[in-house]
């Protein structure tokens, strides 16, 4: 299997508009709020639960804020906590993944029990009593979503190291007496983007689903301050009155997921999965479906480890 | 296999004691405590909330308070919950047959949906059936099931007004099946849709591998009916890792049932767990997470044990 970095451009040379329409998109939520006189927070009692209109291009909440506004906003929140999210649940990944893999022995079947340990227990479970408990706010949220997060990653990156361990330059250098950070730094780092990435985009999935199911439980980020998941608390109630307030929030939300997963794991696209390590992307989509009910990731490496 | 069986049991209750004692340790040292909540802001004082502590044994050193609970537990006792004034773990019990029912079937659903579309996708691989099928999954998949949840009310109840957006007919309560069904559709689609789409994408892929193996093509031309060979013989080899998938999936309904729960006032653990984290009734909380731990470890050993059953190849612990 040849795992080099190049394999990773056929996946974005393939959705050149996506990457386009997707860093567009992510431009646009994090500039606009800045540009436009946006009003989120603003209450106009004389305008509650207005439909989409001329003034209200997607129409008014319960309180007369605007929902376009909000949802601008929001999408600012949502994207924030869960890139956040997603580079602290690579950095823990990789490096006790990398770890594991390059030392092996004992070290090693600790680590990977502990893995086990963590993957065994339902992690938005988990989550909800941490956030219920302490304060809630998007620093917390942030920790805790990349802190269940990790698992995935720890696996992928110890099975590339292990598989790296074996191949003819890595014997070479260590041959040569190359020192051993040397050797992670110059030889192994560069042959983890492919892997980096793919667990990324799965991550950033399961993120944004992650931070949008806790605050529409009403455990993350707090209204008044809007994110895509708390625009929809109590949204169940208003469908039969004001079913605007459900379907922008929600279609900004699955128009997202549906970016990322085009972007790097359409197993439709490409059958032989567009990343380098073969059909694993298509493994690594289950898994953002798992994240579905917001949070786990368990099933990207597990089917085929049996423990 | 008993060995094995047992191993794995032994395994399973030291995580569980593990996961428990981490719990207890959580929810003791936060700050905050459930005398607010009882109290409510405009009963609260200082000296109210120090007489409910001292009544609840929690103003106890932890280690007191943890040895107690021990001492409880070799018991059978559970505690009380701060709230309903019962049993915590009458409390819970009350709940689990709503939402065993729903899981169980939602699990039952997303298996007979999410297989048979898999393997059909796989079957008819890069046919337009192959691709509308993928495609649907991974729309399915990007879209959160609270969401997916809130959108069927709106569909069904708000715009086709043909299904009721929430409640439940009570056991007992005189309700005809029909009438049952009825609550339960959105639900069960809710709960049980991502699962099938991830399934339906897994069996896809382990099938197209099992129809491009050796044994499937020799099957084929030996003359086996092609349906036999597709559910007999490449469904055989493709089956561990769904098995396995599936198995894992099933500890997750509970996760699942948070949500949908929340979303239909499905009356069942998942409500009554985001309700108990909210007013911080620890007992009930302790009796939820030693039901979720029993739930995931006994899901994870079923797995492997059926993996055994199904592949004796499996050998390594």
């Amino acid at each position: 299997m040849s795992c080099r970095p190049t394999h990773l451009s056929g996946g974005l040379q393939r959705h050149p508009h996506l990457v386009a329409w997707m860093v567009a998109c992510l431009l646009g939520l994090l500039l606009l709020p800045g540009v436009l006189p946006l009003a989120p927070y603003a209450i106009d009692l004389n305008a509650l639960l207005q439909p989409p209109g001329l003034h209200h291009w997607l129409g008014t909440d319960e309180n007369g804020r605007d929902v376009l506004a909000r949802l601008l906003v929001g999408g600012r929140g949502t994207l924030g906590v869960a890139l956040c999210a997603t580079a602290l649940a690579l950095l823990i990944g990789t490096t006790i993944g990398g770890i594991a893999g390059y030392r092996g022995g004992m070290l090693d079947a600790l680590l990977m029990r502990g893995v086990d340990l963590a993957l065994a227990f339902p992690s938005l479970f988990a989550i909800l009593l941490v956030a219920a408990i302490l304060p809630p706010g998007p620093l917390l949220l942030t920790g805790l979503i990349g802190a269940t997060g990790w698992m995935a990653t720890a696996r992928l990156v110890r099975a590339r190291i292990q598989s790296l361990l074996e191949t003819g330059y890595v014997e070479a250098a260590r041959a040569l007496g190359t020192p051993g950070p040397r050797i992670v730094g110059r030889h192994m780092v560069p042959n983890l983007v492919d892997v980096l990435f793919v667990s990324g985009l799965v991550q950033l999935s399961r993120a944004i689903l992650a931070e949008a199911t806790i605050s529409f439980l009403g455990f993350g980020i707090q209204p008044p301050v809007p994110t895509w998941g708390n625009l929809l608390i109590g949204a169940q109630h208003y469908v039969f009155t004001a079913p605007w307030l459900t379907l922008a929030p929600g279609f900004a939300l699955i128009g997202t997921l549906l970016g990322i997963s085009g972007l790097g794991l359409s197993p439709v696209a490409s059958p032989q999965g567009s990343v380098a390590f073969g059909s694993s992307g298509e493994h690594a989509i289950s898994a953002v479906g798992a994240g579905a009910s917001g949070t786990n990731l368990v099933r990207d490496t597990a089917p085929f480890s049996h423990r | 296999m008993l060995g094995f069986v047992l191993r794995r049991l032994l395994q399973a209750a030291l995580t569980l004691l593990t996961l428990l004692a981490l719990v207890f340790a959580v929810l003791r040292l936060a700050p905050g405590g459930p005398a607010y909540a009882l109290l409510g802001p405009d009963r609260y004082t200082p000296e109210r909330a120090a007489l409910i502590e001292s009544q609840l044994g929690l103003d106890q050193p932890v280690p007191e308070q943890a040895r107690r609970w021990v001492l409880q537990f070799t018991h059978g006792e559970l505690g009380y919950s701060y709230f309903h004034h019962r049993p915590a773990l009458a409390v819970v019990r009350d709940r689990l047959l709503a939402t065993l029912i729903l899981g169980g079937l939602a699990f039952l659903l997303a298996l007979l949906v999410g297989i048979p579309t898999g393997v059909w996708a796989a079957v008819r691989q890069g046919q337009w059936v192959d691709r509308v099928l993928s495609r649907a999954a991974v729309v399915v998949l990007a879209t959160p099931s609270f969401w997916l949840g809130i959108g069927l009310i709106l569909l069904c109840s708000a715009w086709l007004r043909v299904l009721p957006s929430a409640g439940w007919a009570p056991i007992g309560g005189g309700a005809t099946l029909g009438e049952r069904l009825r609550y339960l559709l959105l639900p069960l689609i809710t709960l049980a849709a991502s699962h099938a789409a991830s399934l339906a994408l897994y069996t896809r892929t382990a099938m197209r591998e099992a129809l491009a193996a050796d044994h499937t093509r020799t099957a084929y031309a030996v003359g086996i009916p092609a349906r036999r060979v597709i559910w007999r013989y490449a469904l055989a080899t493709a089956a561990l890792p769904v098995v396995t998938m599936a198995g894992l999936m099933l500890a997750h309904f509970l996760e699942g049932s948070l949500v949908v729960e929340t979303v239909f006032a499905w009356p069942g653990i998942g409500q009554l767990t985001v309700a108990s984290i909210t007013r911080r009734d620890y007992p009930v909380l302790l009796v939820v997470t030693l039901f979720v731990g029993i739930m995931v470890l006994g899901a994870n050993l079923l797995t492997d044990c059926v993996g055994r059953w199904l592949d004796p190849r499996v050998e390594r612990v």
